[in-house]
């Protein structure tokens, strides 16, 4: 008998052993959201732009795509994209005297060095066009200012942006807000400012800066149409820009002291200051020869101390603008801000360290201002964290490592 | 390796049938025949003697003969036979999953069958002086996550053995006292892989740990016949630091980094901590013997767990660990049925040296409660069998590893099933 207990307990836990272990599985929940039919606003960061350029490639693993697939498992709806044709990409850099256009950057190691080399782009991308497969959900465009995203003036050929003229619904009457209520959203995200003072930046000045009465002005009018009736969303501010390797790793590699062109100097020349930034492409002048009393570094390839307490007067403002607007339509806030000083120290998500280092810091990619498809990811966690906490929800946090950060050769 | 392989493709296939009912007709037969255990935390394995597993792992406060060259070398000059020799293993079939914290991501580890195994032999020279060797594996780890699960950049797969042969010497100083020491030599090796962030055209890349290294410690103990039924026990073992000075790193990366991650030798080192272990033993009658045994683990000398690689270019790797001195408990009791039969059964309770904050997927540790159940078969009065079954299902623990920001809920559990050859004469 005691032989036969002893057997059956012994098939018996043989058995339990082959039962998976009880796990108490996410009960994933959308609080007091409807997720039905949720639609993104923004720039170059919310449409997918990886590596210098927009490609189908990175536009199914943009931020909104990310955000959608785990909205999916708290009842979201489906989420459609202007994806482009399979295997093009399209960036805003002239590689040659004909003004071609660049692809997605590759890493490649040139004179032995891991350098980040643009592939040719496809221009007949923008001769894509599918306007009639719309509504979209994904509504950003790479390079839009907030006042763009209100005109219709932004879809018109020719004058327009040739990115969202390929996906509007009529090219020269539609605005980017216009389509996206198209969508009928019962959820909406917003991340835009970026380029109204990164515009200037990118070309080493600060004129262009939109003043920010004028942003918070181009908010509200967004805020009126997109959180009208209450329509619940999420609202990102800005960074500064010394978190971008655009504007921060050149530093990191000159020589003790570089010429720089300053027409304000009698000489017409003067010694870089300290703090002063010298953006990415100056890499390759300096590498010929620029920098020294002969060859001063032209104005367009650095920022001066006013010119960047000029960015990061406007910044400061605009996030002022888009923290009141969170706070009046009652949206979730995300402090894109304070997640990229974080980033500028070290961040450890998952098992492995970020930083805001060019290349190897893995969440900014080759073109050095925008992110990696795991840099998306990893914003996107602040995206989810911000709206579960808003709307008590339990929107599931995305895996950062099924995504790539900069690929090596 | 000691149930054939056909006959756990058969349980197996057997059991998944009635999966649904498993979990209530197990706690009930659990509860009806009081059985069931597991393996130690940390990477201890407190699984010594086949006879042993059945009654909780007591057995410092008892006269086991040979094997109490591991439990106690204090009672091995009491040992009634002049030479015997007793070997056996068990085969641990060890399950984890990792629920994410904040995510729907669940997975579950592909963890091998891992077989620890003794050896003993002791002699007796007269009287008083009875001396042996014992070959034990009494630490070790082995946990497969795979290649690709989501924590891979902390740990894919470990391995981590550890032998210990142990000449020891028992002398009786009179009717009832007893003391006995043994010198430990040990040899140790890990095999471990983990995901690089470097990703290449192949996806993530790679390093691989591994090394052998040997040293050495000591365990003594002092035996007390109090009466006829009542015996007492007190065991030392050392802590044996298992310093590693030429391991070998090899780097799978992307062709541009080669430079960056040059393969190379590293050196570390890794506690394989001591304990001090209170035990007692009564017997009851005839027929019934009642153990119990307090075991305090050195814990605390697990402190970091640091790579330091031999090229300049490669990073040395810091690791802490921290872990806290554990005291475990232990009851067992031991039923002659017959001549021919012994049926034993046991619960001991371990819990974890590893604090909140420091969980990791490497060794995923909690508090374990372990039921054990054995028996012993008596074919002839010099040769006997013994087999033990025990169910090891750990406390769930939420929690993760600080430094890494890994997060999450892990659960273990295992069945472990130990066989055991004696032979007195």
């Amino acid at each position: 008998m005691k032989m036969f207990k002893i057997s059956a307990a012994l098939l018996l836990a043989l058995g339990f052993w082959q039962c998976e272990i009880s796990v108490d599985e996410f009960e994933a929940s959308s609080g007091s959201l409807d997720l039905s039919s949720y639609v993104a606003l923004g720039d170059s960061y919310s449409a997918g732009y990886v590596d210098g350029a927009l490609g189908r490639e990175t536009q199914v693993e943009s931020l909104p795509a990310i955000l959608a697939q785990q909205f999916a498992l708290a009842g979201g709806g489906a989420f459609t994209q202007p994806l482009m044709p399979e295997g093009k990409s399209i960036g805003g850099t002239a590689i040659d005297e004909q003004g071609t256009l660049n692809g997605y950057f590759q890493l490649q190691v040139v004179n032995q060095q891991l350098t980040p080399v643009p592939t040719v782009g496809d221009m007949e991308v923008f001769g894509d066009i599918v306007g009639d497969q719309g509504p979209f959900n994904n509504m950003a465009v790479p390079g839009a200012k907030a006042s763009h995203l209100l005109t219709p003036l932004f879809s018109t050929p020719e004058v327009g942006n040739p990115y969202f003229v390929r996906f509007a619904s009529n090219p020269g009457q539609s605005s980017v807000l216009s389509d996206a209520l198209r969508a009928q959203p019962t959820f909406f995200s917003l991340w835009i400012g970026g380029n109204d003072v990164l515009t200037s930046a990118i070309a080493g000045g600060s004129e262009d800066i939109t003043p920010p009465q004028e942003f918070a002005a181009y908010i509200n009018l967004l805020m009126e149409a997109l959180a009208a009736e209450g329509r619940p969303g999420v609202i990102a501010n800005i960074p500064s820009i010394e978190a971008l390797p655009y504007f921060s790793f050149v530093g990191t590699q000159l020589p003790t002291a570089i010429a720089v062109e300053d027409p304000a100097e009698e000489a017409g020349l003067r010694v870089l200051l300290s703090g002063e930034k010298v953006l990415l492409p100056a890499l390759q002048l300096l590498g010929a020869g620029y920098g020294t009393l002969e060859k001063p570094l032209p104005a367009q390839y650095f920022l001066s101390r006013d010119e960047l307490e000029a960015i990061s007067t406007a910044i400061a403002a605009y996030n002022e603008a888009i923290a009141e607007a969170a706070a009046e339509h009652n949206l979730a806030l995300v402090d894109m801000h304070g997640m990229m000083e974080r980033l500028k120290t070290g961040m450890v998500v998952d098992g492995n360290n970020y930083s805001s280092t060019f290349i190897s810091g893995q969440v900014l990619s080759l073109d050095g201002i925008h992110a990696t498809p795991r840099g998306y990811a990893i914003i996107a966690n602040e995206f989810i964290r911000a709206i579960n906490a808003k709307y008590q929800a339990a929107i599931p946090l995305v895996n950062v490592n099924d995504y790539r950060g900069n690929v090596f050769p | 390796m000691f149930v054939g392989a056909e006959i756990l493709t058969y349980f197996r296939a057997l059991s998944k049938s009635i999966c649904k009912y498993m979990r209530s007709l197990f706690i009930i037969s659990v509860l009806a025949l009081m059985a069931g255990t597991m393996r130690a935390e940390g990477y201890q394995v407190n699984l010594q003697s086949a006879r042993q597993n059945g009654m909780g792992h007591t057995g410092t406060g008892l006269n086991l003969g040979a094997a109490s060259l591991h439990f106690n070398p204090g009672a091995l000059s009491f040992m009634t036979a002049d030479t015997e020799f007793s070997g056996g293993g068990t085969a641990i079939f060890s399950n984890n999953t990792f629920q994410k914290a904040g995510s729907d991501y669940v997975f579950e580890s592909d963890n091998p069958v891992s077989t620890p195994f003794y050896l003993y032999g002791a002699k007796r020279f007269n009287e008083r002086l009875v001396g042996g060797l014992s070959v034990t594996t009494p630490f070790g780890n082995s946990l497969v996550w795979g290649d690709d699960w989501d924590g891979r950049f902390l740990i894919q797969d470990i391995a981590l053995k550890a032998i210990f042969v142990q000449p020891t010497v028992s002398f009786r100083l009179n009717e009832k006292w007893s003391v006995g020491a043994g010198l430990v030599f040990a040899y140790g090796d890990v095999l471990l892989n983990k995901a690089l962030p470097v990703q290449g055209g192949e996806g993530d890349g790679q390093v691989e740990l591994s090394g052998k290294t040997t040293s050495f410690g000591a365990n003594a103990g002092i035996y007390f016949q109090a009466s006829e039924a009542l015996s007492l026990g007190l065991s030392y073992r050392s802590t044996v630091n298992m310093e590693m000075d030429e391991g070998e790193a090899k780097f799978s990366v992307p062709a541009s980094l080669r430079g960056q991650f040059p393969n190379t030798t590293f050196s570390a080192a890794m506690p394989m901590p001591g304990s001090i272990t209170f035990g007692a033993g009564w017997q009851v009658n005839e027929r019934l013997l009642l153990a119990a045994d307090v075991q305090h683990v050195l814990w605390s000398s697990y402190k970091d767990l640091n790579f330091e690689f031999e090229a300049d270019e490669v990073p040395d790797s810091y690791n802490v660990r921290n872990y806290e001195n554990t005291t475990i408990g232990r009851v067992g009791a031991e039923y002659l049925v017959s001549d021919l039969l012994t049926a034993r059964l046991g619960f001991a309770y371990d819990p974890t040296p590893i604090p909140d904050g420091l969980l990791t997927p490497e060794t995923p540790g909690a508090n374990k409660p372990n039921v054990t159940s054995g028996l012993t078969l008596r074919p002839s009065s010099k040769l006997s069998v013994d087999a033990a079954f025990q169910f090891i299902w750990a406390e769930e623990r939420s929690g993760g590893f600080d430094p890494a920001n890994y997060y999450g809920t892990y659960n273990t559990n295992a069945v472990l099933l130990s066989i055991g050859l004696n032979y007195a004469f």
